[in-house]
Parts: structure tokens; sequence; C-alpha cells
């Protein structure tokens, strides 16, 4: 889903030059399903399965300079819901703000480390079979 | 690897079909670099992390693809700030897709005394239009000695907009 610039920055107190060729993108996913773990180890309450869920939405924002320099923005909002307990949901997290030209990008914020593309989990919200390389 | 550490800032720069990674903490002085690449048909990633006044971690990821199977490998060596919680970790994992549907297997293991591998089987089934329906059973080992392995499992959908 995208936006125009134009119309999430109109309000007087806006001190942001609007840039007509920036996009603001809403992304994002969600999961929802059932999570078993024997002996109760699903969640706090010892129970074996568990309905969850999960949402994960992005909201990016990116621009290009004049002379080809290209810049963004970028916030989480997320929530989850493990049995009946919501287990996130304080409001926007990882923000992130990025320049990038010439094939160097530097971003500042909520970074992570160097996450390399490890084995696969299997599940639809990962059972644990790659634990043990993380 | 899972987010070890804590950052705010991070350069990548690529040149060459190589991508070349550096994140920093500016308050913690955790510190990650990586390179990443493809040798031939073997894609390939290798980072160092050095959370100060803690472990520091090498890691090594190499994939593949074979006959229509995709083959992970991931290495991981925890230098830890005691000797004796000195880790190395491994993992193995190959999938195969058919139509709309990719078949995986997994398993991993480390260096924890007493510590049986876990193995994985699962299956993402991709519905189209950013649905997914997934499942899979791990059966994790046992953490002592003569224990039981334990079985985790999920059934869902994965929504992607």
């Amino acid at each position: 889903m995208f936006f125009s610039s134009h119309s999430l920055c109109c309000s007087s107190r806006c001190n942001w030059r609007r840039n007509a060729s920036a996009d603001i993108a809403l992304t994002g996913g969600a999961a929802a399903g059932l999570r078993y773990v024997e002996d109760g180890g699903a969640n706090t309450n010892l129970n074996d399965t568990v309905v969850d869920v999960e949402i994960d939405f992005n909201i990016v924002a990116s621009g290009v300079s004049d002379s080809g320099i290209a810049f963004g923005a970028s916030v989480d909002l997320d929530a989850a819901q493990n049995d009946q307990l919501q287990a996130v949901g304080g409001g926007s997290n990882d923000p992130e703000v990025y320049i990038s030209t010439n094939g160097l990008t530097v971003t500042f914020g909520g970074v992570g480390n160097q996450n390399l593309e490890g084995i696969a989990d299997v599940g639809y919200q990962g059972t644990g079979a790659d634990d043990n390389t993380q | 690897m899972t987010d070890t550490g804590a950052y705010d800032v991070n350069l990548a720069y690529s040149m060459s079909g190589l991508g070349f990674g550096v994140s920093y903490g500016s308050d913690s002085e955790d510190a990650a670099v990586s390179v990443t690449g493809t040798a031939g048909t073997v894609g390939f990633g290798l980072g160092y992390t050095s959370i100060e006044g803690g472990s520091d971690f090498t890691e090594l990821t190499l994939a593949t693809s074979m006959g229509g199977v995709d083959f992970d490998f991931a290495f991981v060596d925890e230098n830890a700030a005691v000797a004796a919680n000195d880790l190395t970790g491994f993992g193995l994992s190959a999938s195969y897709t058919m139509g709309s549907m990719t078949y995986i297997v997994a398993m991993s293991d480390t260096s924890t005394t007493n510590q049986d591998p876990n193995f994985g089987i699962g299956f993402p089934n991709n519905l189209g239009g950013g649905l997914t329906f997934a499942g899979g059973v791990t059966s994790v080992g046992a953490t002592t000695p003569n224990g039981d392995a334990t079985t985790q499992a999920d059934l869902g959908f994965n929504m992607a907009f």
C-alpha cells in the first residue's frame, strides 16, 4: 500500500520540505496458528498447545535526492498474542534511518547485527530445529 | 544467528558480487562484521561478532543447490568470556520444492555436554497472493544424561502484505 508523502505531512507543524518523489509504503506480515510444546512449555500457563497470533507491520519511507542519493526511514508496529496473553503491543519500535549511494548504505537506529542466512527452521513460526546454530 | 548484541549504526557495501557489513553500538561498543558472496554455485557468509565484556562469535554459512534440492549449512563458534563456556554449534537443512509445496528437513547440534541434536521436518505450502500454509515438527534433543527429547510443533498461516 503506497501513500503520497503529501497526504501524511499536511499540518502547519510539519517542518519537513515535501518531496513529490518520495514514497511511503505500508508493508508487513502476520501469522496465526497453533503451537505445541510437549510437557507444558508452550507458555507460562504450562499448556501444551496454544493459539498464537503475531502481526508485524512496517512503515517504510524512501526518496532519492536530485544527485541520486537514496534515503529513507522505517518503523515497525508489532503486536502478538499467545494463549490469550498479549506478549507484545507497546507501539512502534525498530526506528531506522538510512542514506545510500554508490553501493554504500549507512543505517542509523534499531539496526541488528550482521545476520547471516542460516539453515532453515520448520513450521510457520519455527519449532527450533535450527536452535543450536543461534 | 540470533540478533546478539546491541547496535545503532550499520554500514553495508557491495562490490564485485561481494557484500560487506559492519554493525556497531555507539554506547554498548558491541561490534559485528560480515562478508557474503558466491563462489561458483556455493553462496557463503562469514561473520564475526564481539560483545563488549562478553563472548565473541565466529560464524560460517554455506548454501548450494544440487538436483533441485537446496542445502544450507551453518557453523557457529562461541569464544566465551569464561573458557569453560566456549561452545560450538552447527546445523544442516535441505529443502525441495514441488509445485507450491516445499519440503524441509533440518538438524542442529552443539558441543554442550549431554546435549542431543535437534531434528525437524516441515512444509510451507505457498497458496499465492502472499498467503502460506505451513507446519513443522521438531524433536528437541535432551539436555540431561539419558534424558528424553521433547517435541515442538506448529501449524498455521503466514501472510505477507
